[in-house]
């Protein structure tokens, strides 16, 4: 048997394996996330790993949808023990808190849970929030089983699977050694309309329309407009997306998968032609120090990812990307620069 | 004995007017002290009330500890009257009385993380981040207000001298980045110094900062918003050295 995987191989942001290849790097020491199937997860040995549920993936032969393998992302770590730590939908308002003063926070939520849901509304005012790098995603499941299946986290040193709380992996970094958290997002803002909504939420029905009152709804659909562009908002620069998750004519509302703030004006992305090819364009030049990343299932099913590569860059593909708060159809990476 | 209690209790609370004493209970074990403080009773022979009780709506705060004691005060408000602005009534919602809010509020101008004052306070993260979080969503600023209304003579802040607060030993050892008091953070949110950030963080706590003190009408609130981004750049030095260049050349 030769379980050991060509390492030569293997992006630094992490690689597709079979269960006993992962098993292999699991087993070698260091610290890990690992991201599959439950059933996938719950066949790994344990150890300083921490894992979510997901099928899809950029892997390194490129965008792929498994239930068969695991992706597995070796983290920076080196100075003291990383903690895993549970988190309900309470506790996480101190998850920054806890966070080293120097190193980085390994975050993963399961999906519609009372956590994600406080997350994605509250993060932004968390205690110590943006003051230390924090990043990470929503666990999934494949789209076949919404409904039927619960995504969830694992705890690999303790094997403790979990559908309702957000598990936290806190990694301390050596003083020599600088956490860089940032995102590559493809969406600008368009030239359309300015839109703002007046309650906060992961839901709208009004809205106003470059400052007059309208129903979001009734703008989208008398505008046909192509709901797999997110609304995006400008902050100080970084563009934060909100992808449009349905449209419910009958009730004239409108569900996102992250929510819409009042505080902030969006407009409609302007379309992306080739995400394969601008994603290349867009990456910085030292591209080749990243050594973490996911980015959104919709960029994967929108821009037809499968069987294409993302620039090297390897990753789960997710249910909502975490860089510092919830984000939608962004590419989050992690450098680790070294004085 | 039990009125004795009361009248002691009442004067320790600064309970003063047309407010009395209902109850109280003290649980040794959790240091714990419960007050239900209500609407004074116009009380005739053998202590009957002269009229009927008003419906009333029961608010809970938690108040400034007094000794070792953590104090919980249940006050009844008549329906449709407004919260009366008192040190020891607080805001609806918010889980401290004015009292303790403004301890609380003293200590984060003072720059003070909130682990800190949780530690020093023994308060719950969880309570102090609602305060924070509805002061940040100007929800609070009633009891600002109300705070200002009622400690023109009574409680004072208390001293943060003996805080062993990590941002002034912070503060002490980096050089590049501008003293809290320097006018340049103000200019950088008021967007009168534009900046290019690279910096992911930087972006989306500056726009977090600019939407609070949109929202910040008092003073010692845009003071606080204006001391996270100092303390921001404290903390993210090493990442910020673009962003400092044009902030010292600025």
């Amino acid at each position: 048997m030769n379980a050991r995987p060509a390492s030569s191989l293997r992006p630094l942001t992490g690689s597709l394996l079979s269960i006993a290849e992962a098993k292999v790097v699991l087993g070698g020491g260091g610290h890990h996330m690992v991201a599959g199937e439950e059933a996938l997860l719950r066949r790994l040995p344990r150890g300083p790993w921490i894992g979510g549920t997901i099928p899809y993936f950029m892997g390194q032969d490129g965008g792929r949808t498994t239930r068969e393998q695991v992706f597995v992302t070796p983290l920076p770590a080196g100075a003291g023990t990383p903690e895993l730590r549970w988190y309900d939908s309470t506790a996480l308002r101190r998850v920054c808190v806890d966070a080293p003063e120097h190193g980085y926070s390994l975050i993963i939520v399961p999906a519609f849970t009372d956590a994600h849901s406080q997350f994605a509304r509250e993060a932004p005012h968390y205690e110590d929030m943006y003051l230390k790098p924090l990043l990470g995603w929503v666990a999934g499941v494949h789209l076949d089983d919404l409904g039927q299946r619960a995504p969830g986290v694992m705890n690999g040193a303790t094997g403790e699977f979990d559908t309702a709380r957000a598990l936290v992996m806190h990694v301390p970094l050596p003083q020599d050694q600088l956490a860089r958290l940032d995102i590559v997002n493809l969406f600008t803002q368009g030239q359309g309309d300015r839109i703002r909504f007046p309650t906060s939420g992961f839901q709208a029905h009004d809205c106003l329309i470059n400052g007059k009152p309208a129903n979001f709804c009734d703008y989208l659909t008398s505008k046909a407009i192509d709901t797999r562009l997110p609304l995006v908002a400008d902050y100080s620069g970084a563009m934060i997306n909100v992808s449009v998750k349905g449209v419910d004519a009958a009730e004239r509302r409108v569900d996102f998968y992250a929510p819409v703030f009042e505080d902030a004006e969006y407009r409609l992305a302007a379309p992306v032609q080739d995400y394969e090819r601008a994603l290349a364009a867009a990456l910085p030049s030292q591209a080749q120090g990243i050594a973490w990343s996911c980015n959104c299932v919709l960029n994967y099913l929108y821009s037809e990812l499968e069987g294409k590569r993302t620039a090297g860059i390897t990753g789960p593909m997710t249910f909502g990307e975490v860089a510092y708060q919830l984000l939608n159809q962004t590419m989050v990476v992690l450098t680790i620069d070294r004085a | 004995m039990l009125g004795a209690d009361k009248a002691l209790l009442r004067h320790l609370l600064l309970i003063q007017g047309a407010w009395e004493i209902g109850d109280f209970q003290i649980d040794p074990r959790k240091r714990r002290c419960d007050v239900w403080i209500t609407p004074q009773v116009e009380r005739g022979w053998f202590g009957r009330p002269k009229s009927a009780p008003t419906k009333t709506q029961e608010y809970t705060w938690q108040h400034v500890n007094l000794g070792t004691l953590r104090f919980v005060l249940h006050v009844s408000v008549p329906i449709d009257t407004e919260l009366p602005k008192l040190l020891w009534t607080g805001a609806a919602g918010l889980p401290f009385t004015n009292a303790l809010a403004l301890q609380v509020q003293a200590l984060s101008n003072e720059g003070v993380s909130l682990q800190i004052i949780c530690s020093a306070m023994k308060l719950s993260l969880s309570d102090v981040w609602r305060y924070r979080f509805a002061q940040d969503n100007a929800r609070a600023q009633g009891q600002s207000a109300a705070i200002a209304a009622a400690t023109s003579a009574a409680a004072k802040p208390p001293t943060t001298a003996s805080v062993p607060t990590a941002v002034a030993a912070a503060a002490a050892t980096v050089g590049r980045v501008p003293d809290a008091s320097d006018p340049v953070w103000l200019r950088l949110v008021n967007g009168e110094l534009p900046l290019d950030i690279h910096a992911l963080g930087l972006k989306l706590m500056l726009t977090r900062v600019r939407s609070q003190l949109e929202l910040v009408t008092d003073e010692s609130g845009r003071q606080l918003k204006l001391r996270d981004l100092h303390r921001f750049f404290l903390m993210n030095e090493r990442v910020l050295t673009h962003e400092l260049t044009q902030l010292k050349a600025g």
